[in-house]
């Protein structure tokens, strides 16, 4: 607690500080919310500059993106079905449908309140268990845990979202398959590259999810405006209840843990927590049907674990010198801009600068919470925006998004084809979240898989019987025989296996 | 009734057709890796013949389905005759624009083409106005042009071809000043 109050108090002392802090609680804010465009380009265009801040300072700043970079991608994702990141991707499965109900407000108002909440869990777990918590996620979690944990969150993802489930299994499979485009994981063999130059780093996944999502949904309400079907998103500012929120208490605490051990694993980060989170709230449910049409519990379970896992990444950052994700790699260039070496020395070595972050993602998670209000007030305007002017304005900002990635006109022609393949798909009862799930836990699947099998020389029986993966194939398994069960049991139409 | 709907069809072909094309090119990368027994198409394979079952599985309820319904489901698509060949031709255009758009950019550039984009979906979207047609989208364009280009530096495609790079280059000096 003392540590915790040192820092706070040095992070207060200092104007130049304080400035710092809102620069990166603002900054993320309003970057995340930009499809393509992220957080992530806001960390890019500051790096060169951390070098002339102190390395508290710096460090600081990234920190406090992070967490509020997390969060701004919600809003987008609510209000116009597009992402601001692949975190907040199953926070559109609910979100936009609550918007198109008139519930706009209360989504967004979840989503201020359970990015807060998740957030503040995580740094508090992140303050007491650090060292402790890294050693466990290292030695404990290897390539064959993450491949079972991978299994499990396919086996979920199948079985929701799609008309029937060999429908969600054909999107799953889709999405692993675009995933093998460009160089394989092991050996680097070019696969379905076709001599193209673009397609040896494989698909990238912001131009795909960007089409998948705001090109997509731009052609869904474009067609029914032309045949006289849309109808305008109702606009309301209620905000969820107290009584709501305690009904949800279960699907929080769940979230904040699964957010917060799935944003431990290096690599996997707030992506994997926010659709393990989603999964396991449809499964939990006694009314999983009710997902994917404007269900609070969907918005709340991916909320709370994106953000739970951003106080988890910095664990093996911090600890060990492991970035989580892109974000976390941007901060061990900042470490070393400083001549610090990030791991476990740190916490001897530079402890109150350990201290200063943790006071300061504390404090951006309490200030989204009250700044994530103000905003919901003034953004939830946007609705009344005849579509007419939007959709264009949203094909341009995805344009961008798009461009922007890697900086080839080719990512533009490949989001604008996923956005008619995914309108197609979703007239026809496919899951376009099953396909972006598949995109992108296709190559961490089969990277951990190759990697799992040459630890135990192909002995398939060593493999399955390790505990952590016995219980998430076993998780997985019983995920998928329950969807068969509850199709043949909701409806004969639905499942005729 | 028994009887299954074009867009049935369609999708057990368009599946059909992907897994066999995909296997077919795996033979491309059918190599042996000296450490790994698997080699680089045993993953995209297992994928193909898990997607092949999964459509073969797609069909055969599709048929069931149709044998049991007395009731002829024609598609979702089907309804798009219904309403004409003019919203056939607007939807056409709404899907086809964008990609004439994305391919046109690299040679004309961002700053020439995109006012003219947003304008033709703006019509294709439904507004008639000439002022909104005319105005909109080049509000649209001038405000998320200089926050792009001017405030967040990125680069956006200036066109090779003549005329259009001029015009892009020009564009972007005097919008960085």
């Amino acid at each position: 607690m003392d540590l915790f109050l040192q820092g706070a108090a040095t992070l207060v002392s200092s104007p130049m500080s304080i400035g710092i802090f809102f620069a990166g609680l603002i900054g993320g804010l309003l970057f995340g919310a930009i499809p393509g465009v992220s957080m992530l380009t806001l960390a890019a265009i500051f790096l060169p500059f951390s070098g002339y801040l102190s390395a508290a300072d710096a460090i600081m700043f990234y920190s406090v993106l992070y967490c509020s970079g997390t969060y701004g991608g919600a809003v987008t994702a609510i209000l116009f079905n597009i992402p601001g990141a692949p975190e907040n991707a199953p926070t559109a499965f609910d979100g936009y449908p609550m918007t198109q109900q008139g519930k706009a407000g209360k989504a967004i108002g979840a989503a201020v309140i359970c990015s807060s909440l998740g957030g503040t869990a995580s740094v508090i777990f992140m303050m007491l268990a650090t060292p402790l918590l890294a050693d466990i996620a290292v030695t404990h979690m290897g390539p064959p845990e993450i491949f079972g944990l991978v299994f499990f969150g396919i086996a979920v993802a199948s079985s929701v979202g799609a008309k029937t489930l060999w429908k969600g299994w054909l999107s799953v499979l889709l999405g692993l398959l675009l995933a093998t485009v460009g160089l394989d994981p092991v050996a680097g063999e070019e696969r379905y590259t076709f001599d193209l130059y673009y397609l040896l780093a494989g698909l990238h996944f912001v131009p795909v999810i960007l089409g998948f999502f705001a090109v997509a949904e731009v052609l869904v309400q474009a067609e029914r405006r032309a045949s006289g079907r849309f109808d305008m998103p109702k606009f309301a500012t209620s905000f969820p209840t107290l009584a709501e929120f305690i009904k949800l208490k279960w699907a929080v605490a769940r979230s904040v843990l699964l957010g917060f051990f799935a944003g431990i694993l290096p690599g996997i980060g707030a992506t994997l927590a926010a659709f393990l989170s989603y999964n396991e709230a449809v499964r939990w449910s006694k009314t999983p049907e009710k997902f994917g049409k404007g269900e609070l519990e969907g918005v709340v379970a991916s909320e709370t674990a994106n953000n739970a896992a951003t106080g988890a990444a910095m664990i093996p950052l911090l600890a060990l010198g492991l970035p989580g994700g892109a974000l976390t790699a941007m901060m061990v260039g900042v470490f070393q801009m400083h001549d610090i070496e990030p791991g476990p020395l740190v916490f001897i070595n530079s402890a109150d600068l350990v201290w200063v972050v943790f006071a300061a993602m504390f404090f951006a998670n309490i200030c989204i919470l009250v700044l994530g209000f103000v905003e919901t007030k003034t953004v939830l305007h946007l609705l009344r925006i005849p579509f007419q002017m939007l959709a264009p304005g949203i094909l341009l900002m995805a344009t961008i998004g798009a461009y922007a990635t890697r900086s080839q006109v080719v990512d533009v022609v490949v989001m604008f084809a996923a956005g008619i393949l995914a309108y197609f798909m979703r007239r026809t009862g496919y899951s376009v979240p099953g396909i972006v799930l598949g995109l992108i836990l296709g190559k961490i699947g089969e990277q951990t898989f190759a990697q799992g099998m040459q630890m135990v020389s192909y002995d398939v029986g060593d493999f399955v019987t390790r505990p952590i993966v016995a219980v998430l194939l076993l998780a997985g398994i019983s995920t998928i025989l329950t969807s068969i069960y509850r199709a043949l049991k909701g409806s004969r139409k639905e499942l005729d296996v | 009734m028994g009887k299954l709907s074009s867009g049935q069809w369609a999708e057990i072909v368009i599946w059909m057709a992907v897994a066999g094309i995909a296997f077919g090119f795996s033979f491309e990368f059918d190599r042996e890796i000296e450490f790994y027994k698997f080699g680089a198409s045993g993953w995209p394979r297992v994928i193909i013949a898990m997607m092949f079952l999964g459509a073969i599985g797609q069909f055969i309820q599709d048929l069931r389905k149709a044998k049991t319904n007395p009731v002829y489901d024609p598609g979702y698509f089907s309804q798009f005759s219904e309403h004409g060949s003019a919203f056939i031709i607007r939807m056409g255009l709404t899907l086809a624009l964008p990609v004439v758009y994305a391919m046109l950019l690299q040679w004309m550039g961002y700053y020439f083409l995109t006012p003219f984009f947003l304008g033709f979906y703006l019509y294709l979207t439904g507004e008639r106005r000439p002022v909104m047609l005319i105005l909109v989208p080049l509000v649209i364009y001038g405000v998320i042009t200089v926050i792009f280009t001017r405030v967040l530096y990125v680069g956006l495609p200036i066109g090779y071809w003549p005329g259009f790079y001029d015009f892009g280059n020009w564009a972007v000096i005097i919008l960085r000043g």
